[in-house]
């Protein structure tokens, strides 16, 4: 195990409901890694994913980031650490996409990478719609460059690609290769082709475990 | 829906204010000209003492508590939409004002003085009591639907509003006519000793809610988005409960259950600012406070000598206005 880790999970029990979805978990998620995850609809992707954001779920295991336990780290410092996008938010609808932008900001400093996909992504002319009048795309848009502006180590995003067109694939995709680059770590459950093609690991849930492989 | 922008919204609604402070100081039994009222605050020596004490014994007292009882109720009804995720949610409608009701008139059984401060301490308990009760209905074993909870919050209500009248009936008959005055909504019986615990009350929880507000918005998101940029929703919810109690208290202690000044302010601030919580806490605690003056003023005067429960104005007037906004907003 390298000391680049930025987040290490070890011997983790993932659990809802009081069933086990998934046992033996030990997922290490290295600077400069985007990694997928896959497995059967089901299996417990999006549970895992909140677990390893330190939100709920894991029955048993040690979540590690960087080199501090989950436990001794603040929700707020944690915000720096991780972020999470699951399939679909439960923002209210009469926010505007501005507002969502301007709440997620609480990140010191925005990269220049990070700036531009934003400008991309979310339409400024759809900035004072409210999120109720947007596309399931549009809104899509929104979250992503709420991600973007959160702007923390580890991205942990569940079908992040729901109502996307190709363009905002490929920008997206530029710019999970360009947060790993500057430093930071990606998992990411998609069906998307073109984002699997940026992956150099694959981390696959099958009868409650989780094996990985190298992509190459 | 376009917004609003604050910076007219504000000053105007502000303005609207003062007109509605002065007129409720000059109206009323005793008329007093605006130069009166002006000279009586300003040289009160000049003045005869009828008219000082006109202002300073009745109106005043009067003016503050309904000024902090806007404020409460405007304060506590956007917490409690925010923390619920219900924009339904008010403190009448979900019987938390009924409980509050209930702690005073027990206070009154137990012996201690109306608008004392063991009545606003019984009054705050058995709000926070009926919250938790409300909460376990809310989020006992799964999360119940807004209308469950709405029904839930319904039903308390009147089982507290049913004990408070069987309370009631123990009571010395002039206090139980005043009791049955106060039940419904009522500034008559302000005092100045009630005036001011309620305006402290009220200024201290809306100044609490006023610096939760950024944590607030970002419950806007969904608690889990909001707990992912680093807030705490658990403790958050439980000063949110704290305060809304509280705010709710000071509502109630002084002048009863005052129905739908929360929830139509609380409507239409948002129908003109969105829901951001410091515009829309600023927006509907001025229209709050703006309503309860105006409908005051017309509670002293439409059947004057009699003065109506101000209950009743704050009913007709918000009852309409809330249904057609509703109605106009439902595909929104």
């Amino acid at each position: 195990m390298t000391n680049s880790s930025l987040l290490q999970l070890t011997d983790g029990v993932i659990t809802r409901s009081d069933e086990t979805l998934i046992s033996q978990v030990n997922i290490s998620l290295e600077a400069g890694e985007v990694v997928l995850l896959t497995g059967p609809n089901g299996s417990g992707k999006s549970t895992l994913l909140t677990a390893l954001a330190g939100e709920k779920f894991l029955a048993s295991g040690s979540l590690v980031f960087g080199t501090t336990e989950r436990s001794q780290i603040s929700l707020k410092e944690m915000a720096k650490k991780r972020s999470l996008m699951l399939q679909q938010d439960e923002a209210i609808d009469q926010l505007q996409a501005q507002d969502v932008l301007e709440l997620a900001d609480i990140s010191a400093s925005i990269p220049a990478y990070a700036k531009e996909f934003i400008s991309k992504i979310s339409d400024n002319e759809n900035r004072d719609k409210t999120l109720g009048s947007l596309s399931i795309g549009q809104r899509t848009r929104v979250f992503l460059a709420a991600i973007a502006t959160q702007n923390s180590q580890v991205m942990l995003l569940d079908e992040p690609t729901a109502g996307l067109d190709s363009e905002a694939i490929a920008l997206l995709s530029d710019y999970l290769v360009a947060h790993t680059q500057a430093g930071g770590a990606v998992l990411l459950a998609t069906h998307e082709n073109s984002l699997r093609n940026i992956a150099i690991k694959e981390l696959a849930i099958a009868e409650k475990r989780l094996t990985a492989r190298n992509l190459s | 829906m376009t917004k609003v922008k604050p910076k007219i919204l504000i000053p105007a609604l502000f303005g609207f204010v003062i007109l509605a402070i002065l007129a409720n100081l000059s109206i009323g039994a005793y008329q007093l000209s605006i130069s009166e009222v002006v000279s009586v605050l300003t040289n009160p020596e000049s003045m005869s003492p009828i008219a000082t004490s006109v202002v300073f014994d009745i109106r005043i007292p009067r003016l503050i508590l309904g000024i902090a009882i806007g404020i409460s109720l405007a304060g506590a009804t956007t917490l409690m939409q925010s923390s619920m995720r219900n924009v339904l949610a008010d403190p009448a409608l979900l019987g938390l004002a009924a409980a509050s009701a209930l702690g005073v008139v027990v206070a009154l059984v137990l012996g201690f003085d109306f608008g004392g401060v063991a009545a606003f301490l019984l009054a705050l308990l058995f709000t926070v009591a009926a919250f938790l009760l409300l909460l376990v209905g809310h989020f006992g074993g799964k999360r119940a639907s807004a209308q469950n909870t709405l029904l839930i919050g319904v039903a308390l209500g009147a089982f507290f509003l049913g004990l408070l009248g069987v309370l009631a009936t123990s009571l010395d008959n002039p206090q139980l006519r005043a009791m049955t005055l106060w039940s419904f909504g009522t500034l008559a019986l302000a005092t100045q000793t009630i005036a001011m615990v309620a305006f402290t009350a009220s200024v201290i929880g809306f100044a609490i809610v006023w610096a939760l507000a950024p944590k607030m918005d970002l419950l806007l998101l969904g608690e889990r988005m909001a707990r992912t940029l680093g807030v705490e929703t658990r403790k958050l919810r439980l000063v949110s409960l704290l305060m809304i109690s509280l705010l709710v208290t000071a509502a109630v202690y002084g002048a009863g259950v005052i129905a739908f000044l929360g929830l139509f302010s609380v409507t239409v601030a948002r129908a003109l600012v969105g829901p951001r919580h410091r515009p829309l806490l600023l927006t509907s605690a001025l229209i709050s406070v703006l309503t309860i003056l105006v409908c005051d003023l017309l509670a002293r005067s439409i059947a004057a000598p009699i003065d109506l429960p101000i209950g009743f104005l704050t009913s007709l007037i918000g009852a309409p206005v809330l249904i057609f906004i509703l109605a106009r907003t439902a595909n929104d």
